[in-house]
């Protein structure tokens, strides 16, 4: 039924820095399938920008170790490209694979009008002139519906509002139909009625061109509408992963379900306290031993802190690293939906 | 707009020059000492009387400055010299000012050429041996002052080697040690100024979306590095492209060049004050406009800038 475009599998990258080794993924699996759209979610630091960037071969090489032996690979169609070197990964990004970033201010080159910045992933990527660049050009400002197109085209990037830059960064990205589009963050430089917008537009456009999306955030509540399936990332690991009704409807996960209640309801008072986890991420210079999210977890036991959780299936597409689901975990006192998932 | 900004610009820098003049010819006038009192006292009552009425000494300091104004105003003329007879300060701005502006030119021109190549190569190469050899080199070259490189370059090249002469003026190869004597500490911090701002700006997320787009090395850097870091350097040569005008003293005196530079701290030690205040708001008019070209060049470089957009 669905064809898998993307794999990453066991993927580990490390950043060498002045206070020592730094984890920042250790050993994430996942697929992408053609035309879906994945939600990558967690807090800043979760590793979730390294992924991403891994896969797009953007890494600064002078200080990341990437892990390429063993089972470690990222297939793309079939190829790895953990084996590709630095002219053949340029071949595929911006043409293939393309990505957008969480700052549309900063991420468009001040100097270059917005038509030649979009012009030049065209004519770097498709033996064209100039000429039918420029008309590509023009159809992809049409296409991320900006008015007056024409005449943006000769513009600079500061007269672009922040959304419009947004919507030429994907006009940037999408010029030569990639078959992936990985979106870092890409509204949360926005404001709440623009990440709406940009959020329908990349819905829009990967029907038109048939892309996968996958799309990286900290926000659950961007993720809800668009997204297919959801991965939780923390501390450079995946815990859980399911489509979007079981992460939303029956997360497993204490950590993911910390996440989905910090997000503001529409029926909350503002006489309630929202809901914040306390705590903060651990260091990845020397990650915890068992589950990394231990000690801020609610119901963490001895057992949390010493092993890492296996992954426990609870369908074709949920699964969860976590003790609580182990045969032996004591399930009084945890919340109904989580106790109907242990049971189980 | 643009001519309307560059208008306003010019209006500002007339009085820029204005009260430039003004202070200049106050503050030589409050100086101590008399060009010609020394020889005034041993001339001829008659003589000392034609003296003070051609300059006007023995007028109140105001009368003299709406006098040098209202001259300065109608005819542009600067004023006799008092140390060199029959000659005005015209004169000597007019016979000398294209020595100094030659080897300035040229030595700007490698300085910025080399300085941007090497400040790229070395921020390209953060960390490895090329860029602590460039570094290692920047800083002696800034801290070695011009005429020990001079000297140096006339001991080596000239005296030792015979590839040009010790110094003279005329030929093309007498230009060869004058200009690389100037041009080495201007290199340097070209290259430290390129360096940092090259730095900088490959750290910017536009980089990285040139990146992600598929640009390879040699087009990131082309493109979209190149163009963005040489904003400050362009602030750079506006007042350089002033200071060539009035050459480098030091450089025109060690290689008996006939220049500007020269004539200006020799007017200043013999109390010339005609050529004083002439020079002064010759290089004030150069440095104020050489500021208006930067600021068009600016323009041109850095589109944020350019006010001739504002139509909407």
């Amino acid at each position: 039924m669905s064809e898998k475009i993307l794999e990453v599998k066991d993927l580990h990258v490390s950043f060498r820095t002045y206070a020592g080794v730094s984890h920042a993924v250790r050993g994430v699996d996942f697929y992408l399938n053609k035309g879906e759209t994945l939600a990558i979610v967690g807090e800043s630091g979760c590793g979730k920008t390294v992924t991403s960037k891994a896969i797009m071969g953007l890494l600064a090489a002078s200080n990341t170790d990437i892990k390429k032996d063993g089972e470690s690979a990222i297939l793309f169609q079939g190829e790895n490209l953990l084996n590709y070197g630095e002219k053949q990964m340029s071949q595929i990004r911006g043409k293939r694979i393309s990505m957008i970033f969480q700052d549309p201010m900063t991420s468009l080159n001040p100097t270059m009008k917005i038509g030649d910045q979009i012009m030049e992933s065209i004519l770097i990527h498709q033996k064209v002139t100039k000429e039918e660049a420029r008309k590509q050009a023009l159809h992809m400002l049409e296409l991320v519906k900006i008015p007056n197109a024409e005449e943006r085209l000769k513009q600079y990037p500061f007269e672009f509002s922040g959304g419009m830059r947004q919507r030429a960064m994907i006009a940037v990205a999408l010029a030569c139909k990639p078959e992936i589009l990985i979106a870092d963050e890409p509204t949360t430089a926005l404001d709440v009625t623009i990440q709406a917008q940009i959020m329908d537009l990349i819905g829009e456009l990967q029907k038109e061109l048939e892309m996968a999306v996958i799309l990286v955030t900290h926000d659950l509540g961007v993720v809800a509408s668009v997204a297919d399936r959801i991965q939780v990332m923390y501390a450079g690991k995946i815990v859980e992963r399911g489509t979007v009704k079981e992460i939303f409807y029956e997360s497993t996960h204490p950590y993911t379900r910390a996440l989905l209640n910090s997000v503001p309801k529409i029926h909350t008072n503002n006489k309630e306290v929202l809901y914040s986890l306390k705590g903060t991420p651990p260091d990845l210079i020397n990650p915890p031993e068992g589950c990394s999210f231990a000690p801020r977890c609610e119901y963490g036991m001895m057992v949390c802190r010493k092993k890492y959780p296996e992954i426990t299936r609870f369908s074709d597409s949920q699964e969860c690293s976590c003790w609580l689901y182990h045969p032996k975990a004591d399930t009084a006192g945890l919340p109904e939906g989580m106790i109907r998932r242990s049971v189980k | 707009m643009m001519v309307k900004f560059i208008g306003k610009r010019v209006a500002y820098a007339v009085l820029t020059l204005f009260l430039i003049t003004t202070a200049t010819f106050f503050l030589v006038a409050a100086a101590p000492g008399d060009p010609i009192a020394a020889k005034v006292g041993q001339m001829p009552e008659q003589a000392q009387e034609i003296i003070n009425e051609k300059y006007g000494f023995d007028k109140p300091v105001t009368t003299r400055y709406i006098m040098y104004m209202k001259n300065l105003l109608t005819t542009g003329d600067f004023g006799e010299s008092i140390v060199y007879t029959g000659k005005s300060a015209n004169d000597i701005i007019k016979d000398n000012t294209l020595v100094s502006a030659k080897i300035g030119l040229m030595a700007l021109v490698f300085q910025v050429v080399i300085g941007v190549l090497l400040g790229m190569i070395s921020a390209l190469n953060r960390g490895k041996p090329v860029d602590h050899m460039i570094r290692v080199l920047v800083v002696l070259a800034i801290c070695v002052p011009s005429f020990v490189f001079a000297s140096l370059l006339q001991y080596f090249l000239a005296f030792k080697w015979k590839l040009v002469p010790v110094f003279g003026w005329g030929e093309l190869r007498h230009y060869v040690l004058p200009v690389a004597a100037y041009a080495i500490g201007g290199i340097a911090s070209y290259t430290k100024y390129m360096r940092s701002s090259t730095l900088s700006v490959i750290g910017e997320d536009y980089i990285v979306t040139a990146k992600a787009k598929g640009c390879g090395k040699g087009r990131v850097v082309r493109k979209h590095v190149l163009r963005n870091s040489m904003i400050p350097i362009v602030t750079m040569i506006g007042p350089a492209l002033a200071g060539i005008f009035g050459g480098s003293f030091i450089i025109e005196k060690m290689f008996s060049i006939p220049g500007l530079g020269f004539y200006y701290v020799k007017a200043v030690s013999d109390n010339d004050y005609t050529m004083v205040i002439g020079l002064t708001i010759f290089f004030a008019l150069l440095f104020v406009a050489s500021l208006i070209v930067v600021d068009i060049l600016y323009g041109i470089v850095d589109p944020r800038i350019r006010v001739a957009k504002g139509s909407k």
